[in-house]
């Protein structure tokens, strides 16, 4: 019982070529940036979009397959959307958004409004049933969005960017709701996410997605020890550069991207194409003047950008390959660290741990 | 609505909307609004009041409304039925052609009435008509002169407003809407009659009363195409355009009816033109 996507698609001059599954009984998120093509995957899962080539299929039923003129029109499938916007029917009261799709499929009325209700009750906006959606505040549109994709209990539930919408006091309270519904969901469940805390909190599967294409496919444990991308690396607050290996002797090599090189640890799998490079920020010490010592790795920059954490704080640096590194609030004030600031960073050969792409 | 409530208040405060009105508008104003007023009060004044209620249940006057009314409601019908995949057409899809095929739709909008009679009597003409002889030699059947006639060139004057208004009313609808529908479970015609009818509300209304309003005030192409006979193809105005010349208070009193009915229309559609 799985969702099996193997696609190409089109939006104008955006190419979606994205290949991944997810099993019933858990939760996936599609991960990316703004722009990375993951709305895209909704409507064409959604059917909304067709696929140029490749397949989509769910529990063993083909819904697309341009190849073999296979495609299942939206109104046939058993998939349940919580879009970006809602979309609400405007004209319609909360009770009867909720009623539609179970209408729509002929269930008799009294049923329709039974089920209805109760869903909504079950998620605590029953008292609002008669409201028209622009009465409704957001977390209650919200509410009322997820009982109208659940109602008609789909095999497959998509919900894209459901906590997007909202000011920061609904979100924390709405996703405890989408967490619980999921849970309670039987079927196949993907969450549209670019926000990595829904995303790491709320699913057991990420698929990362990039300018319109899977970077990453693995659990949340997985993605946080060995992330393959700039993207996943910010993500979970490493660094990570991706290039190719040459070898310098000793057991070392050069890790050369096309951002600039580091000394590595020679790896013994190693045999050609390219690897990542994972640096931890707390690992990159920072320096006003040129250091001596042993570290293989030291590199000039300007400092970027400087966040504040607790007491620690992240430095983005202008170096090649451009870094971030954690250090405590008391060197900052030791090093003067502000945009603009030139400083030397440095870090050993050994503290690069490398991956397989 | 929004942006509406947003914008009012900075163009009222623009310069050209606060400044003093020239004087020479006003003079000018006050002509336009002459124009139109002095034939309305004048055919109030010209009305028979009192013998208005003999004259209009007159069987002559109740011929003619009854003929009206029916004459222009199915007009309106099918300028609906017609009208909205046309629109739906012109709206939702590219086709080379698109523009000329606006073109030729709207034109009975700016078409002199009569010339659209002579157009309907060659397309519709027993004798000649490219489609009318053929009906009449294969069925026997001639548009001509029937009550069918005077639909035919009502729905021909009527037809481009139903498009245009039902045209607006696609345009501002948010497609969004009808995907969301279908991923709900939702066919095609459920879609329709759940989702896009209902947004559209105000522009069918407008489309209906806009044709039946021109298919009710519909003379030229009537007379020209389905003649003046009385119970078949004399609506009210031809009515008024007979009376005139043998009974002119009858005119009076039944062209006070339609401008009644006007009227009604305006109403019906005042948040369209009363702003």
């Amino acid at each position: 019982m799985t969702l099996a996507v193997d696609v190409t698609a089109r939006r104008g001059a955006f190419e979606v070529r994205a290949a991944f599954d997810a099993a019933r009984g858990s939760t996936t998120a599609l991960l990316g940036p703004n722009g990375s093509g993951k709305s895209t995957l909704v409507s064409l899962m959604a059917g909304l979009v067709p696929p140029e080539e490749g397949s989509v299929v769910l529990d063993g039923t083909v819904l697309d397959e341009p190849a073999a003129g296979v495609y299942l029109p939206p109104e046939r499938r058993p998939i349940g959307v919580v879009f970006q916007d809602l979309l609400l029917f405007p004209h319609l009261s909360a009770l009867e958004n909720v009623e539609f799709p179970l209408l729509a499929r002929g269930v008799a009325r009294g049923e329709a409004h039974d089920r209805s209700e109760r869903l909504l009750r079950r998620l605590e906006v029953v008292e609002r049933a008669r409201a028209r959606p622009r009465d409704l505040s957001g977390g209650e549109a919200q509410r009322v969005a997820l009982a109208r994709a659940l109602v008609a209990e789909p095999a497959l539930l998509l919900l894209d960017e459901p906590l997007s919408a909202l000011d920061v006091g609904a979100r924390a309270r709405l996703r405890q709701v989408v967490r619980d519904e999921l849970e309670r969901f039987p079927g196949i469940r993907v969450l549209i996410t670019h926000d990595p805390v829904e995303a790491f909190t709320m699913t057991d599967r990420l698929v990362i997605v990039e300018d319109g294409r899977v970077t990453q496919i693995g659990t949340p444990e997985e993605i946080r020890s060995a992330p393959r991308s700039r993207y996943a690396a910010d993500l979970v607050g490493v660094n990570a550069v991706r290039g190719v290996l040459e070898p310098i002797g000793e057991g070392t090599g050069r890790l050369i991207s096309s951002e600039g090189a580091l000394v590595v640890p020679w790896p013994e799998w190693y045999v050609e194409g390219e690897v990542v490079g994972i640096v931890r920020p707390i690992d990159v010490t920072l320096w006003p003047d040129r250091p001596e010592g042993s570290a293989r790795n030291v590199l000039s920059g300007r400092v970027t950008s400087v966040a504040i954490q607790g007491d620690r704080a992240r430095v983005r640096l202008s170096t090649e390959p451009p870094l971030v590194a954690e250090v405590t609030l008391g060197s900052v004030e030791r090093l003067r660290l502000r945009s603009g600031v030139e400083v030397w960073a440095s870090f050993k050969a050994v503290e690069v741990e490398l991956l397989p792409p | 609505m929004a942006t509406d409530s947003r914008r009012s208040p900075s163009t009222a405060s623009s310069p050209l909307r606060r400044g003093r009105i020239p004087a020479g508008f006003v003079v000018l104003a006050a002509l336009g609004v002459a124009l139109v007023a002095l034939p309305l009060l004048g055919l109030v004044l010209r009305t028979p009041w009192s013998r208005i209620a003999d004259i209009l249940t007159s069987e002559t006057a109740l011929t003619a409304l009854r003929l009206s009314l029916v004459v222009a409601t199915t007009a309106a019908a099918i300028s609906f039925v017609l009208g909205f995949p046309l629109a739906w057409v012109l709206v939702r899809s590219t086709f080379p052609g698109k523009t000329l095929v606006r073109a030729i739709v709207v034109l009975p909008l700016v078409m002199p009435p009569v010339v659209a009679g002579v157009g309907l009597l060659a397309a519709f003409g027993r004798r000649s008509g490219l489609v009318g002889s053929w009906l009449y030699e294969w069925f026997g059947i001639q548009l001509t002169f029937t009550t069918g006639a005077a639909i035919l060139a009502a729905t021909f004057v009527s037809f481009p407003l139903a498009v245009l208004a039902l045209e607006a009313g696609l345009r501002g609808l948010d497609e969004r809407l009808e995907n969301a529908a279908s991923t709900l479970g939702a066919s095609r015609w459920y879609i329709l009659r759940r989702v896009t009818f209902p947004l559209m509300g105000p522009q069918i209304a407008a489309a209906l009363v806009l044709s039946w309003a021109r298919a009710l005030g519909e003379f030229g192409a009537t007379i020209t195409f389905a003649g003046n006979l009385q119970g078949r193809t004399q609506t009210l105005p031809l009515a008024v355009f007979e009376q005139l010349q043998t009974d002119t208070d009858a005119a009076f009193a039944v062209s006070m009816l339609l401008i009644l009915l006007a009227f009604a229309v305006i109403l019906s559609l005042r948040g369209r033109f009363l702003r």
